[in-house]
């Protein structure tokens, strides 16, 4: 079992911090990739729509689903040998 | 953000812990009949990455990987020294190499590889961001040394670890946890690992490929 102690570490931690959070009690952050760009939305925690927290560049370049049309890797390994 | 600010009290692919024993056996020359021809070596990292999927670490049984130093070569590309991270997304042919690599390639070349189109490289690594948490160490090179504290991982160096407290992701050694994937970068390590093991080898091509 965790130490008590450490749960209370951690609990604090994550009510806590600053940052973007993936989900909490009372609401959740979903991502919706739209062509180019990733919409970030708030929602709570039945579902409705709160705000927009963010648009963002996909940083993929392509879709997910569009991953699988990619032909290989660039061949580089000879040009990063130590 | 590549890591999450606040910990989940559940274990995550990507997560950085500490705290575990790896072990690697070698084996010179195996044989049909097992022998003692083999060793088994011990390593204790300052910090491992869960590499098992969110919802398959259960059941006493975890994939780690070692974080390791990167290749000082890396920074002989300057759109990698902008942000080492780049070499976990797909990238431009012409960004996968210094300018002076690709401008020795030749024309030739050089149209093979933007007949490609964005990809990834380096198959099988998965940089992690700097953080105050990592040691800094040293990088020689022919233009001076450079001080780090990048890291990554290769998805060729796993460890299996059994584990009796790992019962699923929530009832886990979570207190080990240091640092956590922000939500994309956890999608990006998912992606890069995916397309690691769905690689189509060329003696498997058909001409659908």
């Amino acid at each position: 079992m965790v130490p008590e102690h450490s749960k209370i570490d951690y609990s604090e931690l994550k009510n806590h911090g600053t940052g973007s959070h993936g989900e909490s009690e009372d609401f959740k952050i979903v991502t919706y990739p739209i062509d180019k760009y990733e919409i970030v939305v708030k929602l709570s925690s039945d579902g409705k729509f709160i705000g927009i927290v963010a648009i963002k560049i996909n940083k993929d370049f392509i879709q997910q689903k569009q991953l699988h049309l990619l032909k290989g890797y660039h061949d580089v390994e000879e040009f990063y040998k130590e | 953000m590549f890591y999450q600010q606040g910990l989940d009290n559940a274990l995550r692919l990507g997560d950085v812990l500490s705290g575990f024993v790896l072990s690697a056996t070698t084996i010179d020359d195996p044989q049909k009949v097992i022998s003692t021809q083999f060793s088994v070596s011990i390593e204790i990292p300052d910090f491992v990455v869960v590499l098992s999927p969110c919802c398959s670490i259960e059941k006493g049984v975890i994939t780690l990987t070692p974080l390791i130093e990167v290749r000082s070569s890396f920074f002989n590309n300057p759109y990698f020294i902008e942000d080492l991270t780049r070499i976990n997304r797909i990238m431009r042919p012409e960004d996968s190499v210094s300018p002076s690599v690709w401008k020795n390639l030749g024309q030739e070349e050089q149209n093979k590889r933007l007949q490609e189109g964005p990809t990834f490289a380096f198959s099988n690594l998965f940089i992690y961001e700097k953080n105050q948490l990592f040691k800094d160490y040293v990088l020689h090179r022919k233009e001076g040394n450079t001080s780090t504290n990048y890291y990554m991982i290769d998805f060729k160096n796993t460890h299996k670890i059994n584990c009796s407290k790992i019962i699923n992701p929530q009832d886990s050694p979570f207190h080990l946890k240091y640092l956590q994937l922000s939500i994309d970068s956890r999608s990006e390590l998912r992606l890069k690992l995916a397309k690691f093991y769905s690689r189509i080898p060329d003696e498997d091509r058909t001409g659908d490929d």
